[in-house]
């Protein structure tokens, strides 16, 4: 269990990591962001598996869809921005500064 | 002996008369100076009475008259004292006044306050006979500070002018330095002797403190204008020439020496107060002897010449003889008087004019004014068997003889001979040879108003010293034997001063003036004591006060250190923290960095 | 079709709070955050335009980010715990890594840039919602947690909160920016007091919020975005500027109004428990804040700016917006300060 949980800490803190640091395109953000999802996701279901929560087996898959909901908002706003500036950089997000 | 106290007394009240009578309706016709010249001649010759006595008997009085006020175990009361110096010197001083007045009523005669300015005149009169005539330091201070009060308003007379102005500012602040000492001395016996009157303070002081007498010192500094506190006296000369020639002759100027007299029972036990005075002295001595030699305003060069005989009577007192400087003042009195009422009438006659360059020849058109001139400068400088000779010759020779420091004796003999030298610079310029001014028929002196006065301080500068001296009932001058060349030091540096000068103003009469060299500069500009003195110390405590008070009160306290530097760091701050660069990637580097913090300092 | 799909948005967001606020199940909790935002990002985006994206697309990455923490702090609490409710542990890391994520929510100090753009970014009542209404469920968890919750963590940055608050106000002329940086400031009180007494944070919380309601209200009435438009409305209607004035001043803290109120019992709080150098900070920081809302009501009441003819004559066009529950927002938002008596009920 702890080299599980150690190895699914290791993915949840690359994938932070990655949105925290690597800064260029939309989409890698997006994609860390689903890297975290997915890693709760299956920390979740080790831990219902072996624990046999019964009752919260339906968890991940709620997890799952609100990751997906996620997921298709921050794809609208990429379509929207990569239609506005032609392509997905975040530091062209930059027209509210004073 | 009721003749005594009752003439004195009555000396006194005849005095207030003029003040009190302009309030009744009783002298409303009568033409009010003569009237106080009258009453003061009259006071005169009451005053003879107790004079003579004394000279006659030796006889002295104290009168206690009214308790004034108690204080606990502390007692004042209005005491006058009847001694010798109070006597003698009330009888000088009416007889000068009494002339001055009868010389102010032609040299006044065209101003438009003159019943005022004799009123001053007598109040100062009055004043000075407070000043003098008191047995406790409460009266001695309200004549002190009323002397104080009369000479401001009388240099002031001609308040329209600046310099006039400036003048009596000058006196009274110089004089308010001097009241600093004063005040600190009667506090002073006031808590170690609990008493004002000047018998307990005697009796319970031996004069070996020097607070006190450092105190006394430094009122008579002040008022006697010795080194220091000397700018006011020249300055005074702004007043009216009767004014000058009270101020310089029997009143206020003598008073800060007559205080020390007055002191002498403690003055003579402190060894240490009298090696000050005499430095102090032949200080004030040398360096106005020396001022007065480059001056050109005759009325300035007698002025000087009356510091320097002030200097000359506090060596007298440096060396213990009290006596003596009083009886330097009582003759100095006399011809100082006549000196300036001499000046006066040249003034006077040549349209206000005071430059000794633009007179000259005047001893053919104003004669008497010019022999008694010649008189009162001889007598100044002691020429033999005038008045001065009597006081100023003891003074030189009991000097010589005494155990004093040579330095102090050295420059007070140079400052005799430099009498002379300026008594014949003002001889020379202002009555021999030719005219150097426009001529007037209106010249003359004529007027008995004028000219009485004059002549009968002349003979008393002739006179007067022969006869107080002889009659002096009271001298610890010791009986003196000295060498010739010691009894000739005081004539024979006269006589070199007055041969030295003549020279040198015949052979340098028709040279071409040179430019000034700065020793000349210095004599010129007083030592450049005024400026340094006027000028440097207001603007340094000026500026000083302007730098704290605006720079570092208001601009940097006030204003730089609190409300700017807490703006101008607030704006920084501002600007720091929230310019925004709309860049995610920056903030989300600055949400890692702060979440790492906080996992690793929290952890 | 557009009325259909707001309504369903609206409900949404109105849901996914209230799911936040009535659940002890910590997975409904994250649920419900997680529903209001990502119905806030529809409204975020009302107008379609790059201006109006951008906002949404940092919000739309903030926001998941800080969920996501949040996540792991509930699973990793539910495997050391073994339940889903809310449980007092005294694990540090899940307690910092669950403070940390809900700061982020709520865009405390060291995470508070996002909230000044985004509400720049949106319209006056979307930005509203944005202070207010989103604010309500991250703080109903902390306020449910708050014996878990790291205190120097908490404390911390509720100072930084006031402190940044203030000085980044003091840099701005535009209104959105300067309430959100308010807003950023006011959090800072409600933090400050949250771990000695969470119903004088709840107190706080009502108290700004109606502060906040009412006087995005009056400028949206008005459509003033910034202090120069402010400082014109006395052409257009001058009750409005007195109202301004009572208005800001009572969001500065100013004694006889409500604002007042919440910092006196903060303050009140604090120094009972001891913790008085932070409330002194706290104070300090308040007058940077007050700062700014003199300098807004300066120009608005105080003084008349130098202006253009033609600005003069703003009043011929009417405005038809309405605000229904403006006055007694407006009165409650001044007035409410001799009420505190009442607040002793509180505790």
């Amino acid at each position: 269990m702890t080299s599980i949980l150690f190895n699914i800490i290791t993915a949840f803190i690359i994938s932070f990591m990655g949105i925290m640091i690597y800064r260029s395109h939309m989409m890698s953000s997006l994609l860390c962001l689903e890297g975290m999802m997915l890693s709760m996701f299956i920390l979740g279901v080790t831990i219902m598996l072996n624990s046999h929560y019964i009752l919260a087996f339906s968890t991940p898959i709620i997890l799952l869809v609100f990751a997906a909901c996620e997921a298709a908002v921050g794809l609208a706003l990429l379509v929207m921005i990569s239609n506005t500036y032609g392509i997905d950089y975040v530091q062209n997000l930059n027209l509210l500064q004073c | 002996m009721n003749l005594f106290n009752s003439s004195f007394i009555m000396t006194l009240t005849i005095l207030t008369f003029p003040i009190i009578t302009p309030l009744t309706n009783l002298y409303k016709k009568s033409h009010y100076p003569g009237y106080i010249k009258t009453i003061i001649s009259i006071s005169f010759f009451l005053s003879l009475i107790p004079t003579l006595t004394m000279f006659y008997s030796g006889q002295e009085a104290t009168m206690y008259n009214w308790s004034w006020l108690n204080i606990q175990t502390f007692h004042l009361n209005i005491n006058i004292k009847l001694d010798y110096f109070s006597i003698l010197f009330m009888s000088v001083a009416l007889f000068v006044t009494w002339s001055i007045m009868e010389f102010s009523l032609w040299y006044m005669h065209s101003d438009p306050n003159m019943d005022k300015f004799f009123k001053y005149l007598l109040l100062f009169l009055i004043t000075m006979m407070i000043l003098v005539t008191a047995n406790n330091l409460f009266q001695l201070f309200i004549g002190w500070e009323s002397v104080g009060i009369m000479s401001f308003l009388l240099i002031g007379w001609w308040h329209g002018r600046s310099d006039a102005n400036t003048a009596a500012m000058q006196a009274v602040l110089y004089n308010r330095i001097g009241d600093i000492g004063f005040i600190l001395s009667m506090t002073w016996f006031l808590l170690y002797s609990n008493s004002w009157d000047l018998q307990q303070i005697f009796i319970t002081q031996e004069g070996t403190d020097i607070i006190p007498m450092l105190g006394l010192l430094l009122a008579a500094t002040g008022k006697s204008a010795q080194f220091g506190l000397h700018p006011w006296l020249p300055s005074a000369m702004e007043g009216p020439t009767p004014v000058s020639a009270l101020l310089h002759s029997s009143t206020m100027v003598v008073a800060g020496i007559f205080l020390l007299i007055r002191f002498y029972p403690l003055m003579q036990n402190n060894q240490s107060l009298q090696t000050l005075c005499l430095c102090l002295g032949a200080l004030t001595t040398l360096f106005t002897a020396i001022c007065a030699l480059t001056q050109n305003d005759i009325k300035k060069i007698v002025a000087f010449s009356t510091s320097s005989q002030l200097g000359l009577m506090m060596v007298t007192i440096g060396i213990n003889q009290p006596h003596l400087a009083f009886l330097h003042i009582c003759t100095h009195a006399f011809f100082k008087a006549m000196l300036f009422l001499c000046s006066g009438s040249i003034i006077h006659n040549l349209n206000d004019e005071q430059d000794i360059r633009k007179m000259g020849g005047l001893h053919k058109t104003l004669p008497i004014t010019s022999s008694s001139l010649m008189i009162g400068s001889m007598a100044l400088t002691g020429i033999p068997f005038l008045t001065g000779f009597y006081s100023k010759d003891l003074i030189i020779e009991s000097a010589t003889t005494s155990y004093t420091n040579a330095w102090a004796l050295v420059i007070t003999l140079i400052a005799t001979s430099l009498t002379a030298v300026y008594s014949t610079r003002i001889i020379f310029f202002a009555l021999l040879n030719n005219p150097r001014f426009n001529f007037s028929p209106s010249m003359n002196e004529n007027d008995p108003t004028m000219i009485n006065p004059i002549k009968r301080l002349a003979i008393s500068s002739i006179l007067a010293g022969f006869f107080i001296s002889y009659n002096i009932p009271i001298t610890n001058i010791p009986q003196m034997t000295m060498p010739p060349y010691m009894k000739f030091a005081a004539i024979l540096s006269t006589v070199l001063g007055f041969m030295i000068a003549l020279e040198l103003n015949v052979m340098t009469k028709n040279l071409k003036s040179n430019y000034s060299t700065k020793l000349t500069n210095f004599s010129n500009m007083l030592g450049y004591f005024p400026p340094l003195i006027h000028r440097t110390s207001p603007f340094i405590n000026l500026s000083t006060g302007q730098n704290l008070a605006s720079l570092m009160i208001d601009l940097i306290w006030l204003e730089k250190s609190l409300p700017k530097t807490i703006s101008q760091t607030q704006a920084m701050a501002s600007m720091y923290t929230s310019t925004q660069t709309g860049l995610l990637k920056l903030y989300f580097l600055s949400f890692l960095i702060s979440m790492t913090l906080a996992l690793t300092l929290l952890f | 079709m557009k009325i259909m799909l707001m309504t369903i948005i609206y409900t949404t967001l109105i849901m996914g709070t209230l799911i936040t606020l009535i659940s002890s199940h910590w997975l409904l909790m994250w649920i419900g955050l997680e529903m209001s935002m990502l119905a806030i990002i529809p409204i975020l985006m009302n107008k379609s335009n790059p201006r109006s994206t951008q906002p949404a697309t940092k919000y739309s990455l903030m926001q998941p980010t800080a969920s996501m923490i949040l996540l792991l702090s509930i699973i990793l609490t539910m495997m050391y715990s073994g339940q889903w409710s809310i449980f007092y542990s005294n694990n540090t890391t899940i307690s910092l890594i669950l403070t940390t994520s809900l700061i982020m929510k709520l865009g405390l100090a060291p995470f508070h840039f996002w909230v000044t753009e985004v509400t720049q970014g949106t319209s006056l009542l979307t930005g509203m919602v944005l202070l207010t209404w989103q604010k309500i469920a991250p703080l109903s968890i902390l306020l449910q947690n708050f014996p878990t919750i790291n205190q120097p963590l908490i404390l911390a940055s509720a100072v930084l909160s006031t402190l940044l608050g203030g000085w980044g106000g003091l840099n701005q002329t535009q209104l959105r920016k300067i309430l959100a940086y308010s807003s950023i400031a006011h959090m800072g009180w409600m933090m400050a007091v949250l771990f000695y007494n969470p119903s004088i944070s709840i107190l706080n919380l009502v108290i700004y919020i109606m502060l906040t309601i009412s006087t995005f209200s009056i400028l949206h009435t008005n459509n003033n975005l910034t202090t120069l438009a402010l400082s014109h409305m006395w052409s257009t209607s001058p009750p409005t500027i007195i109202i301004i004035l009572m208005n800001l001043l009572s969001l500065g803290g100013l004694p006889p109004l409500t604002g007042f109120a919440p910092k006196w019992i903060t303050i009140q709080e604090m120094v009972k428990n001891n913790n008085i150098t932070i409330s002194i900070i706290m104070t300090m920081m308040a007058l940077l804040s007050l700062y700014f809302y003199m300098r807004l009501t300066y120009s608005t009441t105080l003084t008349l700016f130098p202006s253009t003819n033609s600005s003069k004559f703003k009043w011929f066009f009417h405005n038809n917006k309405k605000m229904i529950m403006l006055a007694p927002l407006i009165t409650l938002s001044t007035m409410l300060l001799p009420m505190t008596p009442l607040l002793t009920t509180l505790s």
